[in-house]
Order: C-alpha cells, then structure tokens, then sequence
C-alpha cells in the first residue's frame, strides 16, 4: 500500500476507516455496551413510569435519546447501519485481496526463504528426484501443488490446502449483512399486533390489510393429573365477506398461517360468568358478570339485577371445584371446573335505603354437575365460563431473507473456523549433481516449527 | 410432582463425591510435585465423576421422558457434563493436567450449588413443549463449556504473562492458540443455538427476535466473542487484551446464565 497521505482523498480514508480492524472492534464492543442499556432501562413503558423512577435530569436523557425504546432509537440504528457498513466494506475488501487475487504467488523474492520462519537442509538426491520427491511428499499430505522453475538451479513450489477457509469469513459476513436487510425490510413491510378474542364470539379481530376477520369459537384448556396446565388450544374461525372460509385449531407451538399473517396462541384469561334465567312464564333471559381486570371476581361485590328488584350476587368463585364431603375445595387455579355459588336478596333497595343490612338467602353452589337452582319459581342456570384468548399476530415478509442469511451463517461458520488453511512454500536449489538444498516453510504462525522438522525428518528419511 | 428416584438421589451423591476427590487430587497434583501418576488418578477421577454425571443424566432423561433441559437444576448439571467433557478431550490433547484444579474446581462448586436446587421432575409449560428445546440447549451447553474452559486459559495466560514465565511446555503463545482454538470451536456452537432458539421464538411466540433480556444478553456475549475473534488480528491486541476479552466473555455469559434469571424479568423467565 501506497503511504502518501498527501495523495489520498476523503472517500479513501473514509474507506480506510472502515476497514480497520480496530474500527471493528470498537463497534462491536460499542454495540455490546448500548444493548446491555436497554435491559437495564425498562423498555416501552408509559412515559408516566420514567417521570416516576428518574430524576427530571435524567428522564430528559432517556427520553431524548429514545433510551425508552433503546432497539428503535436512532442511536441504535445509526450504530448498526455503521456497522452494516463496516462489514460491507470489509467484505468486500476481502472478498478482492484474499479470494481473488494474493497469496497465489509461486515463488517469493529468494530472500524471503533465509528468514527465521524457514528451515534448511540438504538431500542427497539430483535435482529433478528432489523435486519429484517434494511434490509426491505433499501431495501425500493432502496439498495442492504447483511449481515454477526460476532457472536451472532454483525450483519454486507452492503448495495449499483449506483454501475454502477465506470462503466461510466471506459467507458469514455476507449472511449477517443478509439478516439486517431481511430484518429491516420486515420492520418495513410487516406488521404486529395482538388480539383479544372473546369465547362469546361477540368480538372479532379485522385484519385490515387483507379485508377477513377472525372469531374464536372456543378456547380449551388441557391439564396433567397434577391439574397444571399442559397446553391450551383456541377454536378459530376466519371470515372473508361474512362467509366462513376456514376453521382450524391453534396451540402454543403451532399457530394458523393466513394470506401472510400468522396467528399465535399467546395466553388467556377468565372474562365473566353467564347466566341463563328461566322466568316463571318460561322466557329465558342471559345475564353476565364480569371479572376484573386482574382476572378474577370480587367475591360480594359482583351481582346482577333481576328485573329491577332482585339483587343476585356472587358468593364465591372457585375456578376448580371439588367436593369433600360437603365442603367445597379449590384444587387449582385452572378453570377445569368452574363453580359459582350465589346469594339473592329480595329486599335489597328498601333496606339499603333505610341503613339496614339486606337479607341474602344462599342458592348454593352451581357447577358443571349441579348447574341449576331454583328460587320462587325462577330457574338460575349456572350456563358458563367466559374466557378469553390472547393472539399474537404478526405479518413479517422479510422472514425468507433472515433465515436465508442465517443458513449462509451457519454454512459459512465451520469453514471458517473448523478447517485450518495452509500455505507451504519450498525453494529447491542444486547443489551438485547428487545435492540438493531445500528451503522450506509456512506462511503464518511460529510453532509450525515442530511439523516442519517432522517434514524434514520424512524427507530425508523415506 | 413426582418424586425422584433412590437411584438417581444415589448416583447424585456419589457424582459429587467424585468431583470432590478428583479436586483434591488435581491440588494434591498442583502441591506436590507434578507426579505422573497422581496425574493419572485426578484425571480418573475426574473421568469416572462425568460418567457418574451421564448416567445420572440419562436416569433423569428417562424418568421424566424428555431432554434434562427445563429447570434451573437440570441445565446447570448439563452445562457442567458439557464443560468437563470439553475439558478431558482438551486435557488429553494438550496435556493440560494443570488446569484440572480450575476444571474440577468449577464443577464441583456447580455440582455443590445444584445441590441446593429444587430437583423435582417438573412438567414442561406449554411454551417449552418443543424438539427446538435440545438442539437450542444443546449448542449452548458445548458453547458454554468450552466457554468456561477458555476463561480458565485466559485467567491462566494472564498469570504466567505477568510472572513472565512458562510452566512446562505452556507458554503464552501456546496458550494464547489454545484459547483462540476452543472459542473458535464454541463460537460456532452459539450462533448455531442463538439461531435455532431465533426460529423457535417465531413459531412458539411470533416473532424471531424481540429484545427480551435473555435474548438481549445472549447477542451481547456473542458480541463480546466475535471482537474476540476479530481483535486476534491486531498483533498488540492479540495476547492481553484477546485474553482479557476471553475472560469478560466468560463473565457475560455467567450473567446471562444467572443473572438475567434474577435480576431481569423476561420471556425465559421459566427458567428460574
């Protein structure tokens, strides 16, 4: 390389910059430290939580400089595009001194072989069985061999193996350069969202950029004997124009793919309680009590009004009844066996009003096997559970790209790191007729030292 | 919450037992005189405590009918087979008997902590009920001992650095190639587990990557790892500063292992 710092322009030592191993390793050291930021900074918060946690100064840093959501910030992405470039101009850099041209040369300058890197000795052969000899030798130790005759009293021969090596630095720089376009044209053409979907099938969620909509059906719950859970299952059903196009059952694992955006099973939840009121007349009317936003029912303080006089309220709630003698007992907090025991109050306004406590009379607990009560001819059907279903939706069409980038990743991994190159370069000289002198060594590290005399040893000796 | 066999409690005290002796006999090497045969019996010892390991795996393995892989118990005594299996071919080739004091060692403190740990065979939760389970934890567990064996070397080359002196055939040059060789070995191992853990991720939970501690911390060991790697090509760097970076590799990922589970909530959060 040229030192002439006069003669170089901008984009050169721009060039340069980039190049430089040490740049590299900075950035790379540089990106390790901005990421360990965002796990120590909750991301994606409220800005009311920061205005909590830190002090004024502080808030306004985190909030400037988008520490709040560090992985989308700018800084994060000014960091990664140099890096992006960094690589790509490594790469490329590579890609012309390494694979295409250099290291290619036959013969070097003979001094070259006078250094400490190199051994000599002589054999006891003619030139031309010398050089046989070398040839077969190395050809024996898996090298790939060329030579080139200097004139009649030196002979240069090179010899390489692993050159596939440079291809695996190439490969895996390529991949990731591949993963970060592949991501960034995901961020930009993709979408993520969540849904909500209730049992009642009351709610859909509208996919807008595809015009369907997806209603759940059910959602089931499936324990171990120890009535932990063991996986949980939505019942979904897609809708394009009002028409039902698919049904099709989702599990954690393995979700419901759709023109391009993916449904997963996320989680769920417990919404309300329905029930069926059968009135003396026989008409029957739906009631619900909802649960909180915690999930659960405030035992008490959940009720619904029967036309406008009764008060019916929620005693207690066990999700997972089970009957010990006549004791109730919650086995666990799955609802495998919802039971619900109510309360009635006939009288509830008047004593309100006047300060009293209200009567309440027990109507029992209603389950799966005992769903109904009766009280002065009103039938109370215990009719369900309402849950809900947590969906994770996503549409990322630079899905492809990532994972082509990283099988270049991991192609390129191994070659690069589970196969040593070599490169032997040997200098014959004549002697006399019956002598030969052999200069050899390898380009690259010391403690080659030790094969190269069992090379020596072998040579002589066979 | 079923109970755990006699004969995995037995083969769990006797393992321990085993790693004790094989620390003792690698000091009893260190202290007194680098006897050959003393050698050979820490390195038996050390030998038969991961047999006892792999049976006591392959129990476990067995009674709970999938991949010792779901709690914090059962990674951490996967995590120690797979340092000490690294550490005996390594041993065997390079004739590193001297730093089976640190191999030994820091498998018995992790076998002494798993000791502690609730061991109860646990159903898997939904979420883990996947192949994607072994290959992900897998790569890590030959990652994460190799790893673990190139902290002791970078530990050991900074010693004999700074005394300016070899031990036996080691010199820093030697040790420095050794260090380079077996996180070049690793490395591969865990962006192969960074990525199968990134494809299970989209099918479990929808998205390849999404920041998560976890995740987060893995991609920083990684990055820690790969100036590893590249700062070996700056010929002041390579030596101190590679050895330095090798041992601050090794401390990020003790705290990806632990410390994310204890200090930050996330996605992987069941494996407290």
């Amino acid at each position: 390389m040229i030192k002439d710092n006069s003669k170089k322009t901008f984009l050169d030592s721009l060039w340069s910059f980039f190049t430089s191993i040490k740049v590299a390793v900075i950035f790379i050291l540089l990106l390790a430290v901005i990421a360990i930021l965002g796990t120590i900074i909750q991301q994606q918060m409220p800005m009311e939580f920061y205005q909590k946690i830190y002090s004024p100064l502080m808030y306004k840093i985190v909030i400037t400089l988008g520490l709040n959501d560090l992985y989308n910030s700018f800084i994060f992405r000014l960091l990664l595009m140099f890096i992006g470039i960094n690589i790509t101009v490594c790469t490329i850099e590579h890609f012309n001194k390494r694979l295409m041209t250099g290291n290619f040369k036959i013969c070097l300058p003979f001094d070259a072989y006078k250094s400490n890197k190199y051994i000599n000795f002589s054999i006891s052969l003619t030139f031309e069985k010398a050089l046989e000899k070398v040839i077969n030798y190395l050809k024996s130790k898996h090298f790939h061999v060329s030579y080139e005759k200097e004139n009649n009293e030196n002979i240069y021969v090179y010899g390489e193996k692993g050159r596939i090596k440079g291809w695996g630095s190439f490969l895996v720089h390529t991949g990731l350069l591949i993963i970060f376009l592949g991501a960034l044209y995901g961020g930009l053409t993709g979408f993520k969202d969540m849904a909500f979907l209730m049992e009642t099938g009351e709610n859909k969620y509208f996919e807008k950029h595809n015009n369907f909509y997806v209603k759940l059906k059910e959602f089931r719950i499936e324990a171990d004997e120890n009535r932990r859970i063991k996986d949980f299952f939505s019942d979904l059903e897609i809708f394009e124009d009002n028409m039902k196009i698919l049904e099709e059952t989702i599990e954690v694992n393995d979700p419901l793919q759709y023109k391009g955006v993916v449904f997963y099973q996320s989680s769920w939840g417990m919404a309300g309680l329905q029930f069926l009121v059968t009135q003396p007349d026989g008409k029957e009317e739906v009631y619900h009590v909802p649960f909180d936003e915690t999930d659960s029912i405030n035992p008490g303080q959940s009720f619904f009004v029967l036309e406008n006089r009764w008060i019916v309220k929620v005693g207690d709630f066990y999700p997972d009844i089970a009957f010990k003698g006549d004791s109730p007992e919650n086995l666990s907090s799955l609802p495998l066996n919802p039971a619900v025991s109510l309360q009635i109050s006939t009288d509830f306004m008047e004593k309100h009003m006047s300060g009293k406590e209200p009567e309440w009379k027990n109507l029992g607990w209603l389950y799966k096997d005992h769903p109904e009560a009766e009280y002065e001819r009103y039938k109370f059907r215990f009719d369900k559970l309402i849950k809900y279903s947590v969906l994770q939706v996503k549409k990322d069409p630079g899905i492809p790209i990532v994972y082509f980038g990283c099988f270049l990743l991991v192609a390129g991994m191994p070659l690069a790191f589970y196969i040593s190159r070599k490169i032997i370069r040997i200098c014959l000289v004549k002697k006399s007729d019956e002598k030969t002198l052999i200069y050899m060594g390898f380009t690259g590290k010391e403690e080659e030292m030790d094969e190269l005399k069992q090379m020596e040893k072998d040579l002589i000796n066979l | 919450m079923s109970q755990l066999s006699n004969m995995e409690i037995t083969s769990f005290y006797i393992l321990r037992a085993l790693f004790f002796v094989s620390f003792f006999a690698y000091i009893f090497y260190m202290v007194f005189g680098k006897n050959k045969i003393v050698s050979y019996i820490a390195t038996g010892f050390l030998s038969l405590a991961f047999l006892s390991l792999t049976f006591n795996l392959l129990i476990r393995t067995y009674a709970a009918g999938r991949a010792p892989f779901s709690n914090l118990y059962e990674s951490l005594i996967s995590f120690v087979w797979g340092f000490v299996v690294i550490y005996l071919i390594i041993e065997h080739i390079y004739k590193l008997n001297i730093l089976g004091i640190f191999a030994s060692g820091l498998s018995m403190a992790a076998i002494l902590y798993a000791s502690v740990l609730p061991k109860e065979i646990e159903p898997l939760i939904p979420a883990l009920q996947s192949h994607w389970l072994i290959f992900h934890v897998l790569c890590f567990v030959f990652a994460y001992g190799a790893f673990a064996l190139s902290f002791g070397l970078g530990v050991f080359y900074l010693f004999l650095y700074l005394r300016k002196k070899n031990l036996g055939h080691l010199n820093p040059v030697i040790l420095e190639e050794l260090i380079y060789k077996i996180i070049a070995f690793a490395f591969p191992w865990m962006t192969l587990g960074i990525i199968t853990g990134a494809i299970w991720a989209d099918k479990a939970w929808g998205s390849y990557w999404s920041w998560d501690p976890k995740e987060t911390w893995s991609f920083i060991t990684w990055l820690v790892y790969a100036a590893f790697l590249h700062a070996r090509y700056n010929y002041k760097w390579k030596g101190t500063i590679t050895a330095i970076l090798a041992i601050a590799g090794f401390a990020v990922v003790m705290f990806t292992y632990f410390g994310v589970n204890f200090l930050l909530s996330g996605l992987h959060s069941y494996a407290k």
